[in-house]
């Protein structure tokens, strides 16, 4: 039977398919070669960081990264799956056999939880002294903090003149029924920045949490973001006057545009500073480099570079940059809660804003 | 009687009929299981197994007792049902128009048709802010016709609705609607058509009551792709639908959240729930049964050369100018964006571009604009490569099986396009991620993943092609003497073109476009585009304009590559006529 297979096929018909799997199989074997290449360049690797994406994209890492390298003579690698939550998610499915050494981005809205899958290693430097007292958001140590920025609310000048809105002065004031409509929240279940509003929501509001959630909700209209990003493109192209982002936005305006359209507010009795930390991964394979390297967040050559992430170093003394000095503002009064009370009524907060917002 | 000879040769055509078969299950399903749906089983376990190692259903009672999440079940399900239904309403007759009349630019068309296929949310977002935004065309339109109204908001305020999230569904699965409609009508029988048509049947009334009867099964069958596409939505959410939040937003919510237990068993609702409409789809496709297939067809060629008449001219030239509005002016306004200078007033400009191409010397960004372009275009074309066969195998395998196989089979190429994308992303992680099989960073885990993800979609469409070649056709060409191969490379392959063709389309897009899973199992060496839009985007301002510029690259790139695969095909179609 085979044999009438065979004869039933003319000369033509064979030739074409031996020649066209000639060049899939040529190809397939250059686009090989080719990535194999490509993936060879990157070497070995001592050291495993992962990270948000943005420590990458701003520039803080490429400018940190390569001074490590040269000082040990060792081979970094950061890898950047997403924000911070989707680094933890992707640590606590790697939890028995850890790929990362250090993790960068743990902040103090949710270091708890890191903490509570017990993805972390505590972990104290030498030179810890050097930091900021009041940084120290952490009497455990699992976390080394690295920056720190002000989360703030945001106003589009030239839109709140055009719109007659008063800019306001606390952050209690966005539950003014005249801002019904004209901001932009972000969700505090899949953004960072979310998460660190939404407890400073609650921290401001003290006991009446929920019912400031409802006004919030209320005034928003069903305008709540998914994530940071998408919510400051937006709101940069005139979607809302009003937006929950950092401390340093005019600055970032100024540095990047030359223009001042950003009106920041921090308000003076309701600061809330964002801590950022990197932390030892538990069962990290390079335990001792991943040390030196929770050494090297708090000297000088780190702390001097993290203007590239637009936060501030958490160690006194270092210089910054003129407009962060100009533009920058600094509460007298700070109300973000310790790493031990968000962890006892993160779920409470959380399921107040779930009701207000998705009820 | 049988000669012992007979009986032999009778026996080796079994046990060659059952290797074949085996070998055509074994192979496409080896791929599912490992790279789809043993990383899913990972994450799912974690919805009934607790830290103790003890089963429960504690978490999923958690979930269905919690009104809010009830809510969200029901919406995920209504929004999918109505973006289905008008998705395919609206590509019916472009599909309809593509294959029966010809007119210049219509390969054109349907490469730029698949554009908005690989196109990330992020910038989808900035095309939509263009057109329906408080700033966008439609708003400035209206004030500019009325003035100011004294009112603070927009007129129009569609933004961070359930109507937006429509629209961009529809926006975002016109095309694959389009392309499985359109291979359909292409290789469908016409001579039905042609009877009604010679006893007296209008045009229209023959599309009605013959035409589109036959399409039941691509009609479905496109539905419920497009159903469960709109189902795990999860983008679009997260960036212009507020707080009308898709089971797939909160399985993501419940991951970074940490809970992996309950974000487990809300993966297995979702899977239930996909489930269900895939069931409704598989048992009505069998009650179709092969009524479709029936005389001898004249085939695609014919029907593909006619001049359309002055009114169908007319329509045709209203309905691309409404899909232009839906589909083509979000892309239009990203295109705008790109040339618009930031600083205001000064017209346009080709900054952005010079600085995507200056971004070869930007720290931040690893690899160099073209470089992810390559890796782009390299991925793509192998994930081509394994998943064609794949698609053609499988496609075999769903049309010679019976039901009862035919069904399994359906419910298992469901996986990879039911799968919850988050859910897939951590899954792969678990399950490759750390000893025993680390494969995560190295380039064959992202050809295999995005293989897997596109080879039941193309298996789909080529099943489509298949079921519309007449048996008799293939037996007439093997009583004229072919052998089986030549028959089937002959006759067979050439009338399933059209169906190949959008498997290979599909397999480019979605290697071309994936991202999700992709940042979670490849590495920065191997950057493709979507990975460096990401990068751009989460650069904050400066990389803003730019970022529409890659985000204009990105699309133009794809058209390429369609409109090529396109020509391919011509080339192919033709071999299969002339031989």
């Amino acid at each position: 039977m085979d044999h009438d297979i065979r004869g039933s096929v003319s000369g033509k018909t064979i030739t074409i398919i031996v020649i066209l799997i000639s060049i899939v199989g040529l190809w397939i074997l250059g686009v090989v070669y080719i990535l194999e290449q490509i993936g060879e360049e990157e070497g070995d690797q001592d050291l495993v960081i992962y990270a948000y994406e943005s420590f990458q994209s701003y520039g803080l890492g490429p400018s940190v990264i390569p001074q490590f390298e040269e000082k040990y003579g060792v081979n970094v690698t950061v890898v950047t799956p997403g924000d911070v939550g989707t680094v933890l998610g992707r640590m606590n499915m790697e939890k028995e056999d850890p790929i990362a050494d250090i993790v960068i981005g743990v902040d103090n809205s949710m270091l708890f939880k890191a903490v509570d899958m017990d993805l972390l290693e505590p972990y104290k430097p030498e030179n810890f002294y050097r930091l900021d007292p009041t940084m120290n958001f952490d009497p455990e140590n699992y976390v080394v903090p690295f920056d720190y920025g002000y989360i703030a609310i945001i106003c589009n000048r030239e839109l709140m003149h055009e719109r007659n809105l008063d800019v306001p002065e606390d952050l209690l004031d966005l539950a003014d029924p005249q801002y019904d409509g004209q901001m932009l929240l972000l969700d505090p279940s899949t953004s960072s920045t979310g998460s660190s509003f939404m407890i400073w929501a609650a921290s401001a509001a003290g006991e009446d949490y929920s019912s400031f959630f409802e006004d919030l909700a209320d005034n928003a209209n069903g305008h709540v973001l998914g994530s940071w990003d998408a919510m400051y493109s937006q709101w940069s192209e005139g979607e809302a006057p009003i937006a929950i982002s950092y401390g340093l936005d005019t600055a970032y305006e100024m540095m990047w545009y030359g223009t001042n359209n950003t009106i920041t507010v921090v308000p003076d009795h309701q600061g809330y500073r964002q801590i950022e930390g990197a932390a030892l991964v538990k069962g990290a394979d390079n335990r001792e480099l991943a040390q030196k390297f929770l050494d090297f967040i708090l000297t000088d050559e780190f702390q001097s570079q993290v203007y590239n992430n637009y936060m501030l170093p958490v160690v006194p003394g270092i210089e910054i940059d003129q407009l962060f000095v100009e533009y920058g503002q600094d509460a007298e009064v700070h109300i973000e809660p310790t790493t031990h009370q968000v962890k006892i009524n993160y779920d409470d907060w959380n399921e107040a804003w779930r009701q207000a917002f998705y009820n | 009687m049988i000669s012992g000879e007979q009986i032999m040769e009778l026996q080796g055509k079994k046990i060659r009929v059952w290797m074949r078969r085996s070998i055509g299950y074994t192979i496409p399903m080896i791929f599912l299981v490992l790279f789809c749906l043993y990383p899913l089983l990972l994450i799912m376990k974690f919805g009934v197994v607790n830290d103790e190692g003890q089963f429960t259903f504690r978490y999923l009672i958690d979930l269905v007792t919690d009104r809010i999440y009830l809510k969200v079940i029901g919406f995920t399900f209504t929004q999918a049902l109505i973006s289905a239904v008008i998705t395919l309403v609206l590509a019916l007759p472009g599909a309809y128009l593509l294959s029966r009349y010809k007119f210049p630019g219509r390969s054109m068309i349907m490469a730029a048709s698949t554009v908005p296929f690989v196109l990330p949310s992020l910038v989808l977002a900035v095309g939509f802010l263009g057109i329906f935004g408080a700033q966008g065309t439609i708003n400035n339109f209206i004030v500019d016709i009325n003035g100011s109204l004294g009112t603070t908001l927009p007129p129009v305020d569609i933004l961070y609705t359930k109507k937006v999230i429509i629209l961009a569904h529809i926006f975002f699965n016109f095309p694959i609607a389009l392309r499985i409609l359109y291979s359909r009508f292409g290789t469908m029988d016409t001579s039905l058509e042609n009877a009604a048509r010679s006893m007296g049947a209008g045009r229209i009334r023959t599309f009605f009551t013959v035409t589109l009867p036959q399409m039941r099964y691509s009609l479905l069958s496109s539905f419920s792709l497009v159903f469960t596409f709109c189902l795990l939505s999860l983008g679009v959410i997260l960036v212009i639908g507020g707080l009308n939040h898709t089971l797939e937003v909160e399985v993501m919510s419940l991951f970074k959240g940490l809970k992996v237990h309950h974000g487990g068993a809300l993966v297995i609702v979702e899977s239930i729930i996909v489930l269900l409409a895939t069931l409704v789809y598989i048992w009505s496709s069998s009650k179709e049964g092969s009524r479709a297939d029936v005389a001898l067809g004249e085939g695609v060629s014919k029907w593909s050369g006619r001049r359309p008449t002055s009114i169908t001219t007319i329509l045709i030239v209203i309905y691309i100018l409404v899909v232009f509005l839906v589909i083509f002016a979000p892309l239009t306004s990203v295109g705008m964006e790109s040339l618009v200078s930031e600083t205001s007033g000064s017209g346009l400009t080709l900054e952005w571009y010079e600085q995507v191409i200056s971004t070869q010397n930007d720290p931040t960004i690893s690899i160099s604009p073209l470089g992810a372009i390559i890796n782009s275009l390299l991925f793509g074309s192998l994930t081509m490569i394994l998943s064609v066969p794949l698609s053609i195998i499988t496609a075999h395998m769903l049309h010679g099986s019976k039901f009862k196989r035919k069904w399994i089979l359906d419910l298992l190429l469901l996986f990879p396009i039911g799968a919850s994308s988050v859910a897939l992303g951590y899954g792969l992680v678990k399950a490759y991620s750390g000893s025993p099989y680390h494969l995560t960073g190295t380039w064959y885990i992202v050809v295999l993943v995005h293989s897997v993800i596109a080879y039941p979609l193309g298996a789909r469409a080529v099943y489509s092609s298949l079921r519309s070649i007449p048996p008799n056709l293939i037996k007439a060409s093997r009583s004229m003497g072919a052998g089986p191969i030549e028959s089937y490379f002959k006759v067979k392959l050439p009338l399933m073109m059209p169906g190949i063709l959008v498997a290979a389309v599909f397999a480019f897009a979605i290697s071309i476009g994936e991202l999700g899973a992709t940042l979670m199992v490849s590495k920065e060496a191997f950057m493709t585009m979507p990975v460096f839009l990401y990068r751009m985007i989460e650069g904050g301002g400066r990389h803003f304009g730019a970022m529409n510029a890659f985000a204009v690259i990105l699309m133009g790139i794809t058209f390429l590559s369609f409109l090529a695969i396109e020509m391919i095909k011509r080339i192919f179609m033709k071999w299969g006529v002339n031989n």
